[in-house]
């Protein structure tokens, strides 16, 4: 069936109905006119009953075509064929010139259906038959006749079913197209429904999608965007101002690695205007099918107010723990001034009591110094100095400096030496035993890991002790206390975490000495573990790079 | 008798390290701002200055850097007190000729009597 459009449906049903309407007519103004004994023709009778019964067709047909629109149009284009038989016969028969009319109509038929087309030709050849029966003396010329129908059925049949599958093909394309236009209308409105800003650059680093989100957040319309390089448009800036797009493009760094890149360290300055927009932001490679790159996508959002909030929370910390730690430190003072006997007096209650209040006001000083460490480590602010340094050493002085705290609780604090210390691999001679890191943090790191060790020891000590390896130092602060539970071990290394039993409530503490240590030891390249037995004691270990001197 | 001059900003503070000089038989003279310190210094000739760098006025780096020019003053043994832990600062400290530099935040009462009888003794 031949593939139409449902206006040249309505169309080809509307010309058929005028058409049998006019041929209809036209009989009966020609018998009119000439006078001639078409009327009283035989075959007229069967004409009339053709033409109405088309008239008909066509109208009833002509609302309810698209039920089955191709079957409809065919039966009204056969129904029109039939009748210029009556014409013909009249005009003289199948002998005459008029013949041809015939050839065009049964081409058509073969156009829109091959059944209707073999219909129709029956329909025709039927009618020879019926004339060679009729006047046999034309038999030679009557079969030549029919067998050029034959020939002529054949040969259209062929271009009907070639035509048709064209048709259907050139059909079926524009379906797809349609498709294909509507899922591009649909990523279009799912991109602009976003509210996120998303872009999308090609190689060459042209914007070539910008959505309402960017348009909004931007400042800039995306036909205006469209086509201008994507620096032109964003131009990202870092946080000290130094523009990102010409060295640092995250574009680039996408297509150089492979792989997403997230930023949140990037703004922009609005279109006409000076406000400054911080952003979060992802890109990623976009592909062909053939995994060749074609662009990158930018995905992005303001986060400027929650940028302001945090450093407003980080200036408040910082702020108040300057404001607090002049007054703690005075508490400190006065304190130790009152259990000092050279200038008071004073009983041993009182003096007991003052030595609690001292301890407290030293708990609350650390806290305060933890804070700040801890926002100075989360702001990424913690200046290092990075030298090369003897961590043995270093072990050392914080051995004698927290052995008299050791001392007065009867415990040990020493470093076990290590024997036969043998470092392998190609890096391993001729190197000393240096680490590079800040002597001042790792000094911090140790400090921590072994006031915990005294803190939470009642017998026996603390030892530290140092390996090598071609890489790194590791240093272990082992204990003989209370140890630490499988399910704090998980824990222990994050903010604010402490596990909670009467032991540990008795001991105090602030919760953050091992998150800064753990972030001070990654600060520099190396890792932190532990190994714990519940009363038996903890080892912690971490490691720092060894220098390459 | 040593003669120490105390300069600090902190009311709180100068209040308790001079308590805490006096008890240990020093001498004590202060100053709450850098201005006062060198007036002191100049008048009253300590044996060892205990100088804060945070302070109004002049810093204690400028004070230090003053002192070592003057040379009523330029011998004068000098303890720089500081919440300030950078080594950039400890570094600034020493080659500004500061005899010792402590931070606040690491040492006691005790360590900074300490620390003074040490840098007097040498």
């Amino acid at each position: 069936m031949l593939p139409l459009t449902e206006k040249a449906h309505k169309l080809i049903n509307i010309i058929s109905v005028v058409a049998s309407s006019l041929l209809l007519f036209g009989y009966i103004i020609l018998a009119i006119f000439t006078k001639s004994n078409i009327v009283y023709y035989d075959g007229i009778k069967f004409f009339l009953g053709i033409a109405v019964i088309t008239f008909l067709y066509g109208i009833i047909f002509t609302d309810f075509y698209s039920r089955n629109a191709k079957l409809t149009m065919s039966g009204l284009l056969f129904l029109d064929s039939l009748l210029p038989i009556f014409l013909i016969d009249y005009m003289g028969g199948p002998l005459t010139p008029f013949v041809f009319i015939f050839y065009i109509l049964i081409s058509m038929n073969f156009l829109f259906a091959t059944g209707f087309g073999i219909l129709i030709t029956g329909v025709f050849l039927s009618y020879l038959g019926l004339s060679i029966f009729l006047h046999p003396g034309n038999l030679l010329a009557y079969t030549s006749v029919a067998l050029s129908f034959l020939i002529a059925a054949i040969f259209f049949d062929y271009f009907g079913r070639k035509y048709r599958s064209l048709l259907t093909q050139s059909h079926d394309l524009e379906n797809s197209n349609l498709d294909l236009t509507a899922n591009q209308n649909k990523e279009d409105a799912l991109l602009s429904s976003i509210a996120d800003g998303v872009y999308v650059v090609d190689m060459d680093r042209n914007l070539t999608m910008f959505n309402a989100a960017a348009e909004e957040m931007t400042g800039w319309k995306d036909a205006e965007a469209i086509g201008l390089k994507c620096w032109n448009v964003m131009n990202l800036k870092n946080d000290t101002d130094v523009s990102v797009c010409q060295k640092d493009c995250p574009a680039m760094a996408v297509w150089n690695t492979g792989e997403n890149v997230m930023r949140d360290d990037t703004c922009f300055v609005k279109k006409r205007g000076n406000k400054k927009i911080q952003i979060s932001s992802s890109y990623s490679p976009i592909k062909d099918k053939n995994g060749k790159l074609t662009g990158a996508i930018c995905v992005f959002r303001d986060i400027t107010a929650g940028k302001e909030v945090e450093r407003q929370r980080s200036e408040f910390v910082s702020t108040a723990s300057h404001e607090l730690r002049t007054p703690i430190t005075a508490m400190e003072g006065y304190l130790e001034l009152i259990e000092n006997t050279k200038i008071c007096s004073i009983d041993d209650k009182a003096q007991e009591y003052a030595e609690k209040a001292r301890n407290v006001a030293l708990g609350m000083s650390t806290l305060v110094k933890n804070l700040l460490a801890v926002t100075k480590i989360e702001e990424g602010k913690v200046q290092t100095n990075i030298t090369n340094f003897s961590i043995h050493d270093l072990s050392s002085e914080v051995v004698e400096a927290l052995g008299p705290n050791a001392k007065n609780r009867n415990l040990y604090l020493k470093i076990v030496e290590a024997t036969n210390q043998k470092i392998v691999g190609e890096k391993a001679v001729g190197r000393s035993l240096n680490v590079t890191a800040d002597r001042e943090q790792i000094r911090e790191v140790l400090f921590n890991l072994v006031e915990n060790g005294l803190k939470f020891t009642q017998q026996g000590g603390v030892s530290l002790s140092i390996t090598y390896d071609k890489d790194f130092a590791t240093v272990c602060v082992a204990d003989t206390g209370m140890g630490i539970p499988a399910d704090g071990q998980k824990h222990i290394f994050e903010k604010f975490y402490r596990y909670d039993n009467s032991a540990t409530r008795e001991v105090g503490g602030t919760g953050l000495g091992l998150f800064i240590t753990r972030s001070i030891v990654e600060m520099f390249g190396g890792s932190i573990w532990l190994e714990s037995q519940t009363g038996k004691g903890t080892r912690f270990y971490f490691t720092i790079p060894r220098s390459l001197d | 008798m040593a003669k120490v001059l105390l300069v600090e900003d902190d009311i709180a503070l100068r209040d308790i390290y001079s308590a805490r000089f006096m008890a240990e038989d020093f001498d004590i003279v202060t100053a709450s701002d850098g201005e006062m310190a060198l007036t002191q210094a100049v008048k009253e000739k300590p044996d060892l200055i205990i100088l804060d760098v945070m302070m109004p006025k002049i810093s204690g780096f400028d004070v230090l850097d003053i002192l070592r020019a003057t040379p009523e003053t330029k011998n004068t043994k000098v303890i720089m007190m500081t919440a300030l832990s950078q080594s950039s600062d400890i570094d600034k400290g020493k080659s500004l000729g500061a005899d010792e530099y402590l931070v606040k935040s690491q040492v006691t009462l005790t360590d900074v009597i300490k620390k003074a009888k040490e840098v007097l003794a040498r």
